[in-house]
């Protein structure tokens, strides 16, 4: 097989067990929410937001599994296309196709820049 | 409510699905104007459900060999810096002004989906290709084996600068946008386009979507049953795509486009 079609398989089965993983975790957590507190979903006709850090811990020390779970999947689910821009730039990079790695670190850079974005609001 | 969210996620996606677009021009409206959902929450939501279909979709097109995985690492850089734009822009503009460029997309994306696509194919390698060796191929299924090479490089990354502004503003993947800079101006065949784009559009989603749910625009309320529902109804859609007439639904959801843009665009103005 070529390199490339390696590096094409290698991405494929984990951005497919990434998926399987953030859905099983948000479904858990979501039905189980919504069984023990309702949808809630009547609260959001106005944005009223709660930054996420301080609302992970409240919830922790509230013992809202359920939301704390669904959360996680949704981190999971945001936390593939990240991962595979990384494991592109390694795989690029054991290639040696440096000018392509470099490329996909750039990309990683402004990922984490607009991630810091999120924290300034 | 939340039922109806999940089961209206699983039309968008199964709709999504079948028509090639993604689900967010479907559940940003069905959760503003259906459920009384702010206009953000919904489009955090949406962004969260693109990544979702983009990664189970892109998994699919990659095992299939029409993704252009250098192509696509080149162009994700343009697309990020598009979002984080676009998300710094969505901290000044007023909803009603959301409502109105959601309205206005909507009718550019009924007439793109209304026009037959003609395929292209490079025949001259940008220099900036030939360095990065963009040029590639694939194989019909036919078994005809498809060469085509890249031009006008700069073009298709402004192009894909103004799709991840788009995408962060609306929370849409503007896929058609992305299909349509390389495409259009930089000459790939439609399903290497198609499939490209599709496996960056998770990455331009999660620039803003990362930024929206640190900041505590996605609840998990709602951004659980969008991605759930999206990613069931996508994978019904793509099972059952063969045998349903595609063409037909493609001009019933045209005119349904239509009317919810002017939905839209009637709440804009008020």
């Amino acid at each position: 097989m070529d390199p490339m079609q390696a590096l094409e398989l290698k991405i494929a089965k984990f951005l497919r067990s990434g998926v399987l993983a953030a859905a099983a975790l948000m479904l858990i957590g979501w039905t189980s929410q919504l069984v023990l507190k309702g949808d809630g979903i009547a609260q959001l006709g106005a944005v009223d937001p709660h930054p996420l850090v301080p609302w992970i811990r409240t919830e922790w020390r509230q013992g809202h599994w359920g939301n704390l779970t669904a959360v996680l999947g949704l981190i999971t689910l945001l936390a593939l296309p990240f991962t595979r821009v990384v494991l592109t730039a390694w795989l690029f990079f054991k290639q040696g196709e440096k000018l392509l790695s470099a490329i996909a670190l750039f990309v990683v850079a402004a990922l984490l820049v607009s991630f810091a974005l999120g924290f300034e609001l | 409510m939340a039922l109806l969210i999940l089961l209206s996620s699983v039309l968008a996606g199964f709709l999504g699905a079948i028509l090639g677009i993604g689900g967010g021009l479907i559940v940003v409206p069905v959760l503003t104007l259906g459920m009384g959902v702010d206009i953000r929450y919904a489009i955090a939501a949406s962004l969260v459900s693109i990544v979702a279909t983009s990664s189970g979709a892109a998994a699919s097109f990659l095992r299939d060999h029409l993704t252009n995985l250098r192509l696509a690492v080149l162009l994700e850089v343009a697309t990020v810096l598009g979002a984080m734009a676009g998300f710094l822009l969505s901290r000044e503009i007023k909803p009603q002004a959301l409502y109105l460029l959601f309205g206005g997309f909507l009718l550019f994306s009924a007439t793109t989906m209304f026009r037959k696509k003609s395929d292209s194919r490079g025949r001259v390698d940008h220099p900036w290709s030939a360095k990065l060796k963009l040029a590639s191929g694939y194989v019909e299924k036919s078994g005809e084996h498809i060469d085509y090479k890249v031009e006008n490089v700069p073009a298709g990354l402004g192009l894909m600068f103004f799709a991840g502004i788009i995408s962060a503003l609306l929370g849409i993947g503007s896929g058609i946008l992305k299909v349509m800079a390389m495409d259009g101006a930089m000459k790939i065949p439609l399903k290497v386009s198609s499939a490209t784009s599709n496996f960056m559009i998770g990455v331009t989603a999660t620039a803003s979507a990362g930024a929206l749910m640190l900041a505590g625009l996605v609840r998990p309320e709602i951004a659980c049953p969008v991605s759930l529902g999206i990613i069931a109804g996508s994978w019904g859609g793509a099972w059952v795509m063969p045998k349903l007439p595609a063409a037909t639904i493609r001009k019933i959801f045209v005119f349904v486009l239509v009317l919810v843009a002017a939905q839209m665009l009637l709440k804009g103005l008020k």
